[in-house]
């Protein structure tokens, strides 16, 4: 096996990136999880439905698609964001409303919920695809903020979006985990995780909470979403599908059901997948990450951090 | 309770069998005319699907050809046209070709549009001795697995792959040449042909690199290509990855310029790579038909239905008036075994037979004898008329004419 060193520095800046994107979408994957121990297969369709707004909405009906600059573009970015969020949001409590709560009433078998999942997921994906939403290709996201060299790091161009998604990341991944530790709201989400009795007899109500736990999991979906489309500068409609499943397996390497044990997870796959190129080609990165994943699994089954949700 | 769940069963039943009806609906015939005989011509390829946009222009060339027949007369039978939809996927396409082999009167098949489906569905049509030409499909593969009824109406990647080597090597003149593709049959063959090709001429290869065509993100292919510092970037491949491709090695600080193939040349590449498209070069075994006298009806009346010319499009009305000049020669009366057959005999038997894009003459194994300087053209993107256009026959520009 030849190893090329000099690959080491740009596949760390460019895998760290990657990475910070597969944290965020992580996150929706291991909140449902870690309440209601279901893995939400429909996530991935979730992502996609924040980019597809913010296409639809400052594309198509505000029209922005010319680059802006200044604190018109910072509005512009901010204001993408969070329409992006809560667009993915809705859609994740839409899901949680039609696809779940229906199930967890007649106390449907776990398998349902996972079967129940994966139709949505094609569902909304192969609605997309219809022609009168984005149809069958990949039309250009809105140009309102031009891909530049911010600075170089390590031998590797870090453009002004990799810079947006770092930043947007670790904003979300600190206030993710401040809800969850030292608010009222994450103390619910806590108590439901850890015994579902005992949570409704101490008065947590139950269904306000997992649907909370699906809009927060959806919010944070929908900005990597719009992050995700911004940095390849398209949309399409099962854009979802893979990095949804790469966040996947970066939630179950952390610990799924573990806030913190998502975003380390998360990191984790985007560096071992851009750095396994340093030895082996390209193609071999997924075979690499999984590979990866099989060990960490067989040594600490409940992910590096383990199964709890809270720090 | 009862009677909503029965309600709820009873509208399930009804929207399912709605959705049956309106498939079934789905397969347009565009037969007309007062013959009491049909014959069936079948076509297949990517009609929706991520590289929708190449099977669309070249599914109206086939249709135009078709309604052009029924309009002028001349065919025993008329004839009708069924598409397919197999977007482009190699895992698709063999139940398609079962689904077209079992109509009863299909006399021939125009297509597979892409390598892959090609690969995956000729045997089942060669098994039925149903011909089918191609007039898109590149990869030298399809002409060597013995298959009599297949026909290729283009160069294939054999002749177009050393045409693009030798384009890079004199007239791009880099030291050093980055080989991706897409790990397709057609990609992979494709880029691998150019590689040696760039490699007898004595330009260093990097790579060949692949990346994974379901995946948006190729950061780790452009860090290795931004590591081996090229002056050119050979990409083998659809145009749905090598837009976004070119687009993030450029954002990579790689600025080598991008080479593709016919299978890039769309104008749907543009709104991808964004900027970094300006100057992207391809080659396509597909001449200009706006160029070619031959062709300049063809193109007035397409602009005129269609709005525009696509890639392949000319190749496919040439590939399916070859299929009706032969079934002009059958009879009407003729079991549908011997329409095939004679169509089969017809198109191995034409010599340097005039289309409006080229002549054609077919070797035993299907492939089109061809002159590359002439068949395949050099194209360069045009960011004002966002779409390729030709800069001419390879022969002339790398000759440097």
């Amino acid at each position: 096996m030849h190893c090329n060193t000099g690959l080491i520095g740009p596949t760390f800046v460019t895998g760290l990136i990657l990475g910070f994107l597969y944290a965020l979408i992580a996150l929706g994957y291991t909140m449902v999880y870690g309440v209601l121990k279901l893995i939400n297969f429909a996530h991935d369709a979730v992502f996609t439905i924040g980019a597809v707004a913010v296409f639809y909405a400052f594309g198509t009906w505000l029209g922005l698609n010319s680059p802006a600059a200044g604190a018109v573009l910072i509005m512009i970015i901010v204001g993408a964001l969070l329409a992006g969020g809560v667009a993915s949001a809705a859609g994740a409590a839409g899901l949680q409303r039609l696809a779940y709560k229906p199930l967890r009433k007649r106390h449907a078998a776990r398998l349902s919920y996972l079967i129940s999942a994966i139709g949505a997921s094609f569902f909304v994906t192969y609605l997309l695809e219809q022609n009168f939403l984005l149809g069958p290709g990949q039309p250009a996201f809105p140009n309102f903020m031009t891909s530049t060299k911010a600075f170089g790091l390590f031998g590797s161009n870090v453009t002004n979006i990799g810079v947006l998604i770092a930043v947007t990341a670790v904003v979300c991944l600190v206030a993710l985990d401040r809800i969850i530790n030292q608010t009222n709201t994450g103390r619910s989400i806590r108590a439901l995780s850890e015994d579902v009795v005992a949570a409704q007899l101490m008065g947590v109500n139950v269904d306000r909470v997992i649907m909370l736990t699906f809009i927060i999991g959806g919010f944070f979906g929908g900005v990597a979403g719009t992050l995700y489309a911004l940095q390849f500068g398209f949309v399409v409609f099962n854009m979802g599908f893979l990095p949804g499943i790469k966040a996947f397996t970066a939630a179950v390497l952390g610990g799924i059901g573990n806030i913190r044990g998502a975003m380390l997870g998360g990191i984790l796959l985007g560096l071992i997948e851009n750095m396994s190129v340093t030895c082996v080609g390209n193609e071999w990165r997924d075979a690499v990450a999984f590979v990866i994943l099989v060990i960490v699994l067989i040594f600490k089954p409940t992910g590096l951090l383990g199964e709890r949700i809270g720090g | 309770m009862m009677v909503s769940r029965r309600l709820r069963s009873v509208a399930l039943v009804a929207v399912l069998m709605l959705l049956a009806v309106s498939c079934s609906n789905k397969n347009n015939n565009s037969a007309s005319g007062g013959s009491n005989c049909t014959w069936t011509i079948g076509t297949m390829g990517a009609l929706s699907g991520p590289a929708a946009a190449l099977g669309q222009v070249i599914e109206q060339g086939v249709a135009y050809a078709v309604d052009s027949a029924n309009k002028k007369g001349g065919v025993p039978c008329k004839l009708s046209l069924l598409k397919e939809d197999s977007q482009g996927d190699p895992t698709q396409a063999p139940g398609l070709a079962r689904k077209l082999a079992q109509t009863s009167d299909l006399v021939a098949v125009v297509g597979p549009y892409f390598s892959g489906e090609s690969n995956a569905s000729g045997p089942l049509f060669n098994q039925a001795g149903i011909p089918f030409i191609t007039p898109s499909a590149t990869d030298p593969a399809i002409a060597q697995h013995g298959w009599n009824t297949f026909f290729r109406a283009v160069a294939n990647d054999a002749d177009q792959g050393p045409v693009a080597a030798q384009y890079i090597g004199s007239v791009l003149k880099p030291s050093s040449v980055a080989v991706i593709d897409d790990n397709s049959d057609y990609g992979k063959t494709l880029a691998g042909i150019v590689a040696s090709g760039l490699n007898s001429s004595g330009t260093t290869v990097q790579g060949p690199y692949h990346i994974d065509p379901k995946s948006n993100d190729y950061s780790a292919v452009v860090a290795q290509v931004k590591n081996a510092n090229p002056q050119a970037v050979y990409f083998g491949g659809y145009y749905p990855q090598a837009g976004p491709l070119d687009f993030q090695l450029k954002q990579g600080g790689v600025s080598a310029t991008f080479v593709s193939d016919d299978g890039t040349k769309d104008p749907a590449f543009g709104p991808l790579a964004k900027t970094a498209a300006a100057g992207a070069i391809v080659t396509c075994p597909c001449a200009d038909p706006t160029k070619l006298p031959a062709a300049q009806a063809f193109v007035t009346g397409v602009k005129a239905q269609y709005g525009r010319v696509g890639t392949f499009e000319a190749d496919a009305f040439d590939a399916t008036n070859l299929v009706i000049n032969a079934l002009k020669k059958q009879s009407g009366s003729a079991s549908v075994t011997d329409v095939r057959s004679g169509i089969v005999s017809t198109l191995h038997g034409l010599h340097a037979a005039p289309g409006i894009t080229k002549t054609y003459t077919f070797k035993s194994d299907g492939n089109l004898v061809v002159d590359p300087a002439r068949d395949i053209w050099i194209y360069k993107w045009s960011t004002p008329a966002k779409d390729f256009k030709s800069v001419g026959p390879s022969g002339k520009v790398i000759s440097g004419g």
